[in-house]
């Protein structure tokens, strides 16, 4: 009966106020419903007035209609439809309306007792609607609330599983309470779920005996953060971070296997570039340094502390100090600098010689942001350098002072057998001549290799006409073999600025080849012309011609075509090496057409002037 | 007839130069001793020929002395060498020609007879 009483109350309840909010019906609708609860019991107290006379609990019906009232409109709408019941009562039990009579104590106190009544149940309406409301309002709130954190958990949570450290944490009783994904992986298959509630030590007795325990003993007990480096064989290096909370420790940590790896070729790296004689060099785009090995210091004496932070034009002597400005613009570019001589200031004042690779440091994406410098001492070789030089010189001075004699005697002898008319001595005095000619020529050909060699090919450049010094090269070189007949084509005269005995000696080299090389043929035709802002000689022959596989190395040094025809030719394979360094040296182009047994054509030009 | 002094240090030149300039009908003076330069006076010779020799300063001192005297800095110097790049060395030591050795007679013949025209 109650069950059914608070079903029926539950139901009444959510059908009067779905929203739970306790907002009375409207003042007109309250009063209206009490009225007409009020007027239905009256009807119905009236229909059965004759089964139910009116003399017992007249009010009886009208609790009801109050109850209903009160319920629905709160305590005002109870108390309007009690003095409503009182109303009808009156008019149903009273023939005469006007009838009504104070002096009936009896009357008045049933009236006054079912007023009272109708009050009690009107207040405790209200108070039940005004709890209900309450209740609920402190309902809501608190599922709200619930919800908030709900949310932040699971905030919390997902920032822990989406860290890419490992992450546990411990109970004081070392039991896990949380673990993240990452951890699983550590755990060896076993699920956070399977863990969770579980002490560590007991699930993982290998923990125990390593230095894991200790430090989150030393964590929990001295309320200490901790960090350490712990490694496990089979499964890598560790780096634990353990904090301690109030009750427990949290636990954080990361596979650093890797970041072992690279530590150690790293370390590797850095005892070869502390080991090695050469100093090397870091520094960042303004010239700062950045590294300085141990090389660095025995090359520059100047020490690590010393120079690191300050800029590397310390080391730059007076004389080289604008380098320091075109090095950093090669390497603001991106590109390095190879092998580079020059000169380097120490710290005690001498100015020694290195030789010096650059090259430009760049991020991973290929920014650049400073540049490295591997630089070596070669006072050694240029030392070594410098007496090769005057080895060269002495040595070549040593075999033209006797070349000197013979030549002067010889020529003093034909000139005396030219006036006595003995002409065998003669022809064989001008022989010896034309020998020792050809003597000096390979002497100063192989001083020419070694300065070409050494990058000290000398140019003294003049303003003259090729013409001429084809002219006068063409009547040396007539003065001593007349059997082929050098023809000049093009007359108009061309002025070039060029070292004008070098250039001789070219054309010097290309005649005589020409000449050498065509023993069967009587003629040798050299072109003069201008092309573009080039003067291009070029000078022909009839001669055996070169194999087109040769073609390409025969200006390369020593390089000498070997076959049965060429080997009667006397040479070093020198003379086309010198030409073409000469004519390179003067921004020109040296080249060569040829067929074999169909002649060669050797051209070069020179940039007009 | 014209005086030439020849000054090197090798003998083997020295002889050669001396019958080269005799058959072109100069009055000849070769010597190995740089000290010459010292007792000379501006009768010892119209030219002088010197080697510019392997060290590179006797020739240059020799020219420096010559040219410190007044009634002998006048004198031509035709500068020989078998140094390699030895006639810009030459033309800093102050030498009126340079000669490299070996040399044509025809050449040094024709330097002689341009300066002693002068």
């Amino acid at each position: 009966m109650y069950g059914l009483y608070f079903f029926l109350q539950n139901k009444l309840l959510q059908l009067i106020y779905p929203d739970v909010h306790f907002q009375k019906p409207a003042l007109l609708v309250r009063l209206s419903v009490a009225f007409l609860a009020t007027l239905f019991a009256a009807v119905l107290r009236y229909a059965l007035l004759d089964v139910w006379p009116s003399g017992s609990a007249p009010f009886l019906v009208f609790f009801p209609a109050v109850m209903v009232s009160a319920w629905y409109g709160g305590f005002g709408a109870g108390v309007f439809a009690a003095l409503a019941s009182m109303f009808w009562a009156h008019v149903l039990y009273h023939d005469d309306f006007f009838e009504f009579n104070f002096g009936n104590f009896a009357q008045f106190l049933i009236y006054l007792l079912f007023f009272v009544i109708c009050l009690q149940i009107s207040w405790l309406n209200e108070l039940f609607h005004k709890v209900t409301y309450f209740l609920h309002q402190r309902a809501k709130e608190l599922e709200k609330t619930q919800n908030k954190l709900i949310q932040s958990t699971n905030y919390v949570v997902s920032i822990f599983e989406s860290m890419t450290d490992a992450f546990f944490a411990l109970d004081k009783n070392f039991n896990f309470r949380y673990i993240n994904r990452q951890a699983d992986i550590f755990f060896q298959g076993k699920k956070a779920s399977q863990l969770i509630g579980k002490e560590i030590w007991k699930e993982y007795p290998y923990l125990k005996r390593s230095r894991v325990y200790h430090e989150m003993q030393k964590a929990l007990n001295l309320q200490q953060k901790r960090k350490f480096e712990q490694y496990f064989p089979k499964i890598g290096y560790f780096e634990f971070n353990i904090y301690p909370l109030p009750n427990g420790v949290s636990v954080y940590f990361q596979d650093i296997s890797e970041r072992k790896k690279i530590e150690e070729t790293l370390y590797k790296f850095a005892a070869i570039v502390e080991s090695t004689d050469d100093a090397i060099i870091a520094k960042d785009l303004e010239g700062k340094v950045l590294n300085w090995n141990k090389g660095a210091h025995q090359l520059y004496g100047y020490s690590e502390k010393e120079v690191i932070g300050k800029n590397i034009s310390i080391i730059f002597p007076d004389h080289k100090k604008d380098e320091f400005g075109e090095i950093l613009e090669v390497i603001k570019m991106g590109e390095g600098i190879d092998h580079y001589a020059t000169q380097r200031l120490t710290k005690d004042g001498r100015v020694i010689d290195v030789s010096i690779t650059i090259s430009p440091l760049k991020t991973r994406e290929g920014k650049v942001i400073g540049a490295s410098a591997i630089a070596r001492d070669i006072s050694k070789e240029k030392e070594l350098e410098r007496r090769k030089d005057s080895l060269i010189s002495m040595a070549s001075h040593e075999l033209k002072t006797p070349v000197t004699t013979l030549k002067v005697f010889t020529q003093i002898l034909l000139k005396r057998s030219e006036s006595s008319g003995d002409s065998q001595s003669k022809a064989f005095l001008t022989k010896m001549d034309s020998q020792l000619t050809r003597l000096t020529v390979l002497i100063n050909d192989l001083l020419d290799i070694s300065k070409i060699q050494e990058g000290k090919l000398e140019l003294n450049k003049e303003k003259f006409t090729i013409n001429d010094l084809v002219k006068e090269t063409i009547e040396n070189i007539q003065a001593i073999s007349n059997q082929h007949e050098i023809l000049v084509i093009g007359n108009a005269k061309m002025d070039v600025v060029a070292d004008r005995d070098r250039i001789g000696q070219v054309l010097t080299n290309l005649l005589t080849n020409a000449i050498k090389y065509s023993p069967n043929s009587n003629q040798v035709i050299v072109n003069l012309l201008q092309e573009n802002n080039n003067v291009v000689v070029a000078i022909k022959d009839f001669g055996i011609g070169i194999d087109k596989k040769h073609q390409h190395k025969i200006f390369d040094r020593f390089y000498r075509v070997a076959g049965r025809s060429e080997k009667t030719f006397p040479g070093l394979g020198i003379g086309l090496y010198i030409s073409s360094e000469i004519i390179r040296r003067h921004g020109g182009h040296i080249w060569v057409e040829s067929k074999k047994s169909g002649g060669s054509t050797f051209s070069f030009n020179l940039p007009l002037r | 007839m014209k005086k030439i002094l020849v000054i090197d240090d090798d003998p083997g030149i020295l002889t050669a130069m001396r019958y080269l300039l005799e058959d072109a009908g100069y009055d000849v003076n070769v010597t190995a001793d740089t000290s010459v330069v010292d007792h000379m006076t501006n009768s010892t010779a119209d030219l002088v020929i010197v080697d510019l020799l392997l060290s590179g300063k006797d020739g240059k001192e020799l020219i420096n002395k010559l040219r410190a005297r007044k009634d002998l800095k006048r004198i031509p110097v035709i500068m020989l060498s078998a140094h390699p790049s030895a006639a810009e060395a030459a033309k800093q030591a102050g030498a009126d020609d340079f000669l490299a050795k070996p040399f044509d007679i025809e050449d040094l013949y024709r330097i002689i007879q341009k300066h002693l025209k002068n």
